[in-house]
């Protein structure tokens, strides 16, 4: 308890009337301009159907720039 | 922040099971007429150095296959846990008279197969190239580089196969039941952890190869289009030189059942449903006679989708999707267990069914109509068995290894066909333990604890490599849900400096089995998303919400979003969700402290506008 950073979210829900649970742990908080971001995360997908784990790395984060209304179309 | 990537990574899991065919149960297939069962015995020879040859001659087809097993039974790999795996890997790195490119390319020219483990090598190939191709598969078991590079690459896929796993029910639950049962210091009990395996160096690799890949104790099996003299003349010119350290069985301790039934159950939270096994410690060699009766026993119990404890938690409780038994056997300690994944809700009731079902076969004679089944399915599978002439040579061996009479697969089908329905009855008894068995239930212990707890057993708990889980002393929160998200908030950036946030774009990647995705992130106030997953360039899913709807396509299918979906999705007021917190539409409770990785975290339960719960931690 001394980062203050968000570290775990675990959320459930409902698909195709299957129960799924979900984790996601961030980890390795970076600076992009003055804002801190976590670059690696682990996302654990459990499911009746089987449970899986992925680690993604971001590679690169961008503020303020290059996103328009148009993108979500 | 991140849900988005993960309905589209749940989803991509959901599809990829549902496209698996169902087969259909609807018919019941007639058994056949009882086989007539003919076995020739393989030619057989030693070599010099101890190297037992077996060769079974078969010339229907132009090909030859040849195994290399070497009997080093069950080995304790203590502090190096997992080095065995890796040494079998490294056989296939490369010779010291070729790379590993270089020898894959020699092997696909043949068309050979060649593959490699810690106990041994097989290969199989044409005729007219198989001794070339043996020869090449005894280079990389007599000649491995086991290249530096090579090692740190298999040593960080173990490490990443053995994090993926992390919160797998499934893996917990099969270290945790042969941990709790065998002990962690038995070589059944042990098991491989990104310690023992960080803690490996090329040198231990090369230590473990000495001592287990030899001559002593090994058995070459030939089978195919070859003659038994060129089959010597092969073994010789291959092995006939080569020493190696003498290998003895290991004499393993014996270890004891629970002296009362008892319960153990380790907390996976984020588990949806709950592995379940019922077990006890059976002693079991072929040479006892009990050995065709607990086949039967078990095959009636819960040998398949016909078995009492499919029918009953399956097909009449509806608990799980399947339950089944099996029984090891061998010259080792080896288990009887009854498993099944089932609904954390119904995982005491799941209990008490198979206790039932136990109970009920160990005191109640079965009928002769389900031992005559049962029987018959062994015929059946036995004589099939039979088409596949490498069979003929694993019986052979197994005769050796076991030490067992000559004619033991010979008169196989008339013991399965003598076994009465007392035998059942008295082997039941015998070793499916109802009184002293361990039941072991891997899941989410919130839900299950409560009913396991009634059950009248001793409940233990356990963390997930099998340790006794110590009572969490709960620590003291003296700090407010609100504040710990203002001090996120100041941690992050500031408050001042997250509203000067317009739009974020972000671009990841993730491998999954060994292929690279791309993941791309874009948001823009208030709370516009969008999510893409692309696979060599090609999207496979698009995810898109606009503040007031939204879609996702996957592999060309579209869908609307639902309006639970949605709810969601507008609980996410801004770019920076923690800064609407205290808008007064939420709600925010600290639910304590817990450990997330080696750190304390504050846990809050975030229930927002759509009355949608989650579960945020804060360190």
């Amino acid at each position: 308890m001394t980062t203050g950073y968000l570290v775990k979210q675990e959320n459930s829900s409902k698909q195709d009337g299957q129960d799924i649970s979900q984790v996601i742990e961030n980890s390795n908080y970076k600076k992009v301009g003055n804002i801190s971001f976590p670059f690696t995360y682990v996302l654990s997908v459990q499911s009746t159907a089987g449970s899986q784990s992925f680690t993604v790395d971001v590679k690169e984060v961008k503020l303020n720039e290059g996103v328009t209304k148009e993108d979500f179309k | 922040m991140k849900k988005l990537y993960i309905t589209a990574i749940s989803t991509l899991l959901i599809l990829g099971v549902s496209a698996q065919k169902t087969l259909d149960r609807s018919k019941q297939p007639i058994p056949g007429p009882a086989p007539v069962i003919s076995i020739t015995d393989p030619v057989q020879y030693t070599l010099p150095n101890g190297i037992i040859v077996l060769v079974v001659e078969n010339h229907k087809l132009p090909k030859v296959s040849a195994t290399y097993s070497i009997d080093a039974g069950p080995v304790t790999e203590g502090s190096k846990a997992g080095v065995l795996d890796i040494m079998g890997q490294m056989l296939s790195e490369g010779t010291t008279n070729r790379t590993k490119a270089a020898f894959d390319e020699a092997t696909d020219q043949m068309g050979a197969d060649i593959s490699l483990s810690s106990s041994g090598g097989n290969v199989s190939a044409l005729t007219r190239y198989f001794n070339k191709a043996f020869l090449l598969m005894v280079e990389a078991l007599r000649k491995p580089a086991f290249p530096q590079e090579s090692f740190d690459k298999i040593k960080s896929l173990t490490i990443t196969g053995i994090k993926a796993n992390d919160k797998n029910a499934n893996a917990i639950s099969s270290r945790v039941v042969n941990a709790l049962v065998y002990g962690t210091d038995h070589p059944n009990g042990e098991f491989t952890s990104e310690t023992t395996v960080n803690g490996l160096t090329l040198q231990d690799v090369k230590n473990a190869y000495t001592s287990y890949i030899t001559p002593s104790r090994g058995y070459l099996t030939f089978v195919g289009d070859i003659t038994p003299e060129q089959a010597k003349a092969l073994a010789v010119k291959a092995f006939g030189d080569w020493k190696g350290v003498a290998l003895s069985l290991p004499k393993l301790k014996e270890v004891a059942n629970p002296s009362k039934t008892e319960i153990d159950v380790t907390d996976v939270p984020s588990a949806v449903q709950s592995e379940l096994t019922v077990t006890n410690l059976i002693s079991l060699p072929l040479s006892n006679p009990d050995y065709f009766a607990v086949l039967l026993a078990n095959q009636i119990l819960g040998g398949s989708a016909d078995a009492r404890l499919f029918m009953n938690l399956r097909e009449k409780h509806g608990y799980t999707y399947g339950a089944y038994s099996r029984t090891g056997y061998g010259r080792f300690q080896t288990t009887f267990s009854a498993s099944a994944s089932v609904r954390n809700e119904k995982a005491d009731s799941a209990v008490i069914e198979f206790l039932n079902e136990i109970q009920s076969i160990r005191n109640i004679k079965v009928s002769e109509e389900e031992l005559k089944n049962a029987k018959a399915l062994y015929n059946g599978t036995f004589a099939l068995s039979l088409e596949d002439p490498a069979r003929t040579a694993a019986f052979a061996s197994n005769v050796l290894i076991n030490n067992l009479p000559k004619d033991f697969y010979k008169t196989y089908l008339q013991k399965i066909n003598a076994v009465t329905t007392d035998d059942v009855e008295r082997v039941a008894k015998k070793y499916f333990n109802y009184d002293n068995t361990r039941i072991i239930a891997v899941g989410k212990a919130e839900v299950i604890l409560p009913g396991l707890k009634k059950l009248g057993y001793t409940v233990n708990q356990y963390d997930k490599f099998a340790k006794p889980a110590t009572a969490n002393t709960p620590i003291a929160v003296n700090i407010s849900a609100n504040d710990i998200i203002a001090k996120y908030i100041a941690a992050i950036g500031g408050a001042d400096e997250l509203k000067k946030v317009n739009s974020y774009s972000s671009t990841g990647e993730m491998t999954v089995q060994g292929t690279k995705l791309t993941l791309t992130e874009k948001k823009l106030a208030p709370n516009l998303e969008l999510t893409e997953m692309q696979m060599g360039g090609q999207t496979v899913v698009h995810e898109v919400f606009d503040g007031a709807k939204g879609y996702q396509t996957q592999m060309g299918n579209k869908k609307d979003m639902t309006d639970e979906e949605l709810a969601d999705k507008k609980d996410e007021k801004g770019l920076f969700p923690q800064l609407y917190y205290n808008d007064g539409t939420f709600k925010l409770e600290v639910a304590g402290v817990e450990k997330v990785g080696d750190a304390n975290a504050y846990k809050i339960k975030v229930t927002g506008p759509s009355g949608k719960a989650s579960t945020e931690y804060y360190v």
